[in-house]
């Protein structure tokens, strides 16, 4: 015997509390009132005649006390809960994998919202199994499995503690992300893998990718989504359905599953997967058709980021996508807000600036993208948001996907200190970009020398964020670079100050220029007359930015927290000076200085892992969620870290040396843009409509729908908690026994 | 004065008059009792036996008829009444209401017969004799008897007939004996009033009836304590088991009336919810010891 309820100790002490209770209310009870008269002795003469009914009386007292008793006793009993112990290895086991993903926080149909009394798809799925498992039998065993981009065993190992996995389902919440079947299922059959009698029970929407491959979905939902019909996935899903499993069709098997379908609208039953049998639970849609059971009106924002232009980081725009997943077509607005710099996640019931906001018509399955590069930079933080306003009678039934988040990037001027005798060319070429702050100074100029005389390059580099040394006129004072950090521009460097060694060559001819290096965006140097130039010797391939026939006469290299350019040829001495290209070569160079090793402005997509660049010195990272909480120590390695980020809104990531000290902060923005789950109008997957995993003889497949069938009788919902009804009823009857104990109602 | 206040004492007061419009023509406050003695009015003529009192003889019969007669005359007595009330535990039951209707209707009675210079006197018995008011005569003594009566506590148990033999002992007059009692006695009432009857007092019997009991609207299962005793009865009491109870009573009340009738002593049933003068009245008509 085991006892599932609370401990039979605390319990034994409840129920002698209660019975003493209840003793005490007996005896008051039975304590007849006293009625006072002169003299009892004609009383005794007519107690005489009834005397018999004594015995009648002490046996209905006695039963009364015992029925009290009684239902003490079974109260005690129902909170204990005993059960028969059975041999473990005869309990049935079932996983119950619960779709988290975004869909599910779409509305179910009203009728399973009136039968599971629930809003979305997930509390009617949760409802549902809630009723199933609290009406475990004591051979059950049961785990809960959370399945969305992300898989989580959300109960602990396998339990008949029907509290706890009730508890456990509430812990389930409706994910950014969409459902990774596959993974869930082979979760599933490993949990199961060496258990008597396993089942799966899904609870979904239908509407996931069976074979993982979001991406590859995502272009078929999308296609389906132009082509206003479902075919083709539903095709592509079954398809990959029986690439999954077993494909051994048994028509006598699929006409029994069929006639245990038809018991619940909402279930299908499933034979596959290792012998595994598995019971669908579908809601929000209809899955004997295939065809969804109302029309599901949602419009979502797909797409929705900012960025800075490359040439002119002052200036950004914004990006954002908006698809009409209805079967109708619907008018929406499609608004943008400036947050506020700590607000991590759109508040409805707060009231933001509006920065931007349009009216879209579009055709069922139509997409729209719309690019903004006039917003006024209110705040870093922007929240997109779409709202359905036509047809009127068209509710959104997924909120999920109207609101998008997206981060300005940051940008500040870069401060250059341009050291130059006087090269016009070369300050033209700077001051072709209004965001550089630069410094022009000659390197005569006391002011950047040291003691000896030498040009300070250590402090000139701590102070500006790039610092170019000029040697184009071959007159450069000596320059001290000797353990200076920053990010340098030599051009002509001498030959103690370059960055390798090097050897001078006549007329070198460009021979490369290499496109895959930052630097060397857009430069045309064909046909580039140079003097003479330097050639670097030890510089790796991918450093090179410009190769000669002779070897590098620019290359980059980095060095701890020194950055290097060097340009091997005096400006002067070559023609570039009237060519486009030097401009370009030199903002190339500043921004492979400031933002090569910048994150991309771009924003993260949810239910992915995140693999995000943190500063160099951070040894672990603490993650802030939109939500307010943080994961904490999330450790670096190779100055990145991978997360996994689940809810659309603004994160913030704070690094973190050794010693704990902050050395960096920076946000970011998520977002569920995931058209697959937005499309609600995909027809339902059935996953049965594989085939069952059979034996040649068949007899599993009868085995297994014997397993079905009896999964099936507890299926419909009927509470559990009947006994308290009863016990209600029995406490009303101890009431009116109670008032009509000493008849003084019906005599 | 609470119980005897003034408008008793009117109430009383007018029963007085009334009495004596009753018994119009009869002497007032003069008892004649069958003793021949040496009183003043001549009764007969006996025999002479030796022994007598010469002073007795009647000579001028012996000079006529030379025969020794004795002269008789009647004796004049004032007639001694008792007033025995019942002050067992019975009698204390809903706040001694038939103890104070007992008291009312002694007060009552001896206030008349006092009035007519009877010697009265109250005696408080349960199973014995508790308290006892000496024989008195005139209305002046009125006082006393209120003040006997309303010290009465009711308490203890019933018994008629120790309680009469102790009476009758203390009591060398014999007169009118007056019983006020409820008769909640569970050893019966016939050996004690026969007691009293053969020691030649002439006895009235006042039946107090607490008539609430027999309109109770107390249903069901109920414990049933007796007042005098503390025993209890644990009882269903329903309207046919109250029915019963009513038949009951009624036969014991008739019992004891034929008892009475039978043995020439007045049987009066008197319920509580009946005003007391009324009952007095009620025993003037019937001719009763008041006459």
């Amino acid at each position: 015997m085991i006892f599932n309820g609370y401990p039979p100790s605390t319990v034994g002490i409840a129920v002698v509390a209660l019975l003493v209770f209840v003793a005490i209310l007996y005896l008051l009870r039975v304590r007849r009132r006293r009625v006072e008269v002169s003299s009892i002795g004609l009383w005794r003469e007519l107690l005489d005649s009834s005397r018999k009914r004594r015995w009648h009386d002490w046996i209905r007292r006695l039963l009364s006390f015992l029925l009290c008793a009684l239902i003490v006793g079974l109260i005690a009993l129902a909170l204990i809960d005993p059960r028969e112990e059975i041999d473990t290895d005869a309990h049935h086991h079932t996983v119950y994998i619960f779709d988290a993903s975004g869909s599910m926080a779409a509305a179910a149909t009203p009728d399973q919202q009136s039968m599971h009394k629930c809003t979305t798809r997930l509390e009617c799925a949760k409802n549902a199994a809630k009723g199933q498992i609290a009406k475990m039998r004591p051979d059950e065993r049961a785990l809960i499995i959370e399945a969305s981009g992300m898989i989580r065993a959300v109960s602990g190992p396998f339990q008949a503690d029907t509290s706890a996995l009730i508890r456990s389902i509430d812990d389930i919440q409706p994910r950014s992300s969409s459902l990774d079947l596959d993974t869930a299922i082979a979760q599933a059959q490993h949990l199961l893998r060496d258990k008597e009698k396993p089942q799966i029970v899904l609870l979904t929407d239908g509407q996931f990718d069976i074979d993982g491959d979001s991406t590859d979905s995502k272009n078929n939902i999308n296609d389906n989504i132009n082509d206003s019909t479902n075919d083709n996935t539903s095709d592509n899903t079954n398809n990959n359905i029986n690439d999954n499993i077993n494909d051994s069709t048994n028509d006598n098997v699929r006409d029994d599953v069929d006639n245990v379908e038809s018991e619940s609208d909402n279930v299908d039953v499933n034979l596959a997967f290792r012998n595994i049998p598995i019971v669908q639970m579908t809601f929000g849609t209809e899955t004997d058709a295939g065809e969804p059971a109302h029309d599901l009106h949602n419009i979502a924002i797909n797409a929705f980021n900012a960025r800075r232009y490359i040439a002119n980081r002052l200036a950004f725009e914004v990006f954002a996508k908006i698809t009409n997943a209805s079967k109708i077509p619907v008018t929406a607005d499609l608004t943008i807000y400036a947050l506020g710099k700590d607000d991590a996640v759109y508040d409805p019931t707060k009231t933001y600036p509006v920065l931007a906001t349009k009216r879209l018509t579009l055709a069922s399955g139509d997409s729209e993208v719309r690019i903004y590069d006039d917003l006024p930079i209110e705040s870093a933080r922007l929240a997109a948001k779409v709202s359905i306003v036509a047809p009127d009678d068209a509710v959104d039934v997924l909120a999920l996907d109207d609101v998008a988040y997206a981060l300005i990037p940051d940008y500040t001027s870069p401060k250059i200190l341009l050291l130059t005798p006087g090269n016009l060319y070369l300050e033209a070429a700077l001051l072709l970009n209004e965001n550089y702050r630069v410094t022009v100074a000659k390197p005569s100029a006391a002011q950047w020398h040291n003691d000896r005389g030498e040009i300070d390059l250590v402090r000139a580099a701590r102070e500006y964020d790039v610092v170019i040394v000029d040697n184009s006129y071959r007159n450069l004072p000596k320059v001290a670079s000797e353990g200076a950090v920053g990010n340098i521009v030599w051009i002509a460097p001498p030959a103690e100050n370059a960055p390798w060694k090097q050897s001078l060559v006549k007329n070198p001819v460009v021979e490369r220029v290499n496109v895959k290096h930052s630097v060397a965006k857009w430069l045309a140097l064909r046909n580039l007359n140079i003097e003479s130039s330097a050639i670097y010797r030890g510089v790796s391939s991918s450093d090179i930015v410009i190769r000669s026939i002779e070897g590098p006469i620019v290359a980059t290299r980095e060095r701890g927290d020194l950055r290097e350019i060097a340009i091997g040829f005096s400006l002067v001495e070559s023609d570039i000076i009237f060519r486009i290209a030097l401009p370009v070569l030199f903002i190339n160079a500043i921004d492979w200085f400031m933002y090569a090793k910048a994150e991309p402005d771009r924003g993260y997509e949810t239910a992915r892992a995140w693999h995000i660049d943190v500063d160099a010195k951070a040894t672990h990272v603490d993650v802030v969620r939109p939500d307010g909480t943080t994961v904490a120590g999330i450790p670096v390695y190779d100055k990145s870290i991978a997360f996994y980020g689940e809810d659309a809104g603004f994160y913030k990531i704070v690094a973190k040396s050794d010693g704990g000290e902050s050395v960096g902060e920076r946000s970011f923005a998520a977002n569920f843009a995931q058209s697959d789950e937005s499309n609600l109008n995909r027809a339902a997957r059935d996953i049965s409509r594989g085939v069952p995993e059979l034996r040649d003889d068949g007899d599993e497949a009868k085995e297994s729908i014997g397993v079905i069938a009896t999964i099936l009788e507890v299926l419909p919902e009927k509470s559990r908690y009947l006994w308290v009804f009863a016990l209600i009823v029995a406490f009303i009857l101890l009431a009116i026994e109670w008032a009509l104990y000493h008849r003084r109602v019906t005599v | 004065m609470g119980l005897f206040d003034e408008e008793f004492l009117k109430k009383i007061e007018y029963l007085y008059v009334v009495s004596k419009k009753v018994f119009t023509g009869k002497l007032r406050a003069e008892r004649k009792t069958r003793k021949v003695a040496s009183g003043m009015e001549f009764a007969d003529h006996r025999n002479y036996a030796p022994g007598d009192d010469f002073r007795s003889l009647d000579w001028r019969v012996y000079g006529r008829t030379e025969k020794l007669l004795i002269r008789l005359f009647e004796e004049k007595e004032d007639l001694s009444i008792y007033f025995l009330v019942d002050v067992s535990g019975s009698m204390k039951f809903r706040d001694e209401v038939k103890l104070n209707y007992a008291r009312k209707m002694a007060a009552a009675l001896g206030y008349i017969g006092l009035c007519n210079q009877d010697r009265v006197s109250f005696c408080a018995f349960n199973d014995k004799v508790v308290d006892r008011l000496p024989v008195m005569s005139g209305r002046g003594q009125i006082f006393k008897v209120f003040q006997f009566l309303e010290k009465l506590k009711s308490d203890g148990t019933t018994s008629f007939e120790d309680a009469f033999k102790g009476f009758a002992a203390q009591t060398k007059r014999r007169g009118v004996a007056v019983i006020l009692s409820d008769f909640e006695n569970p050893t019966g009432f016939e050996k004690a009033l026969n007691f009293l009857h053969y020691q030649q007092f002439e006895t009235y019997v006042v039946h107090i009836v607490d008539d609430e009991m027999m309109q109770t609207k107390v249903y069901g299962d109920v414990s049933i304590v007796d007042s005098e005793t503390g025993e209890s009865v644990d009882i269903t009491l329903t309207p046919g088991l109250m029915a019963q109870y009513k038949k009951l009573h009624e036969a014991l009340c008739l019992k004891m009336e034929a008892y009475c009738v039978a043995r020439h002593m007045l049987y009066f049933r008197t319920p509580v919810s009946e005003p007391f003068d009324e009952i007095v009245l009620k025993v003037f008509r019937a001719g009763g010891f008041l006459k």
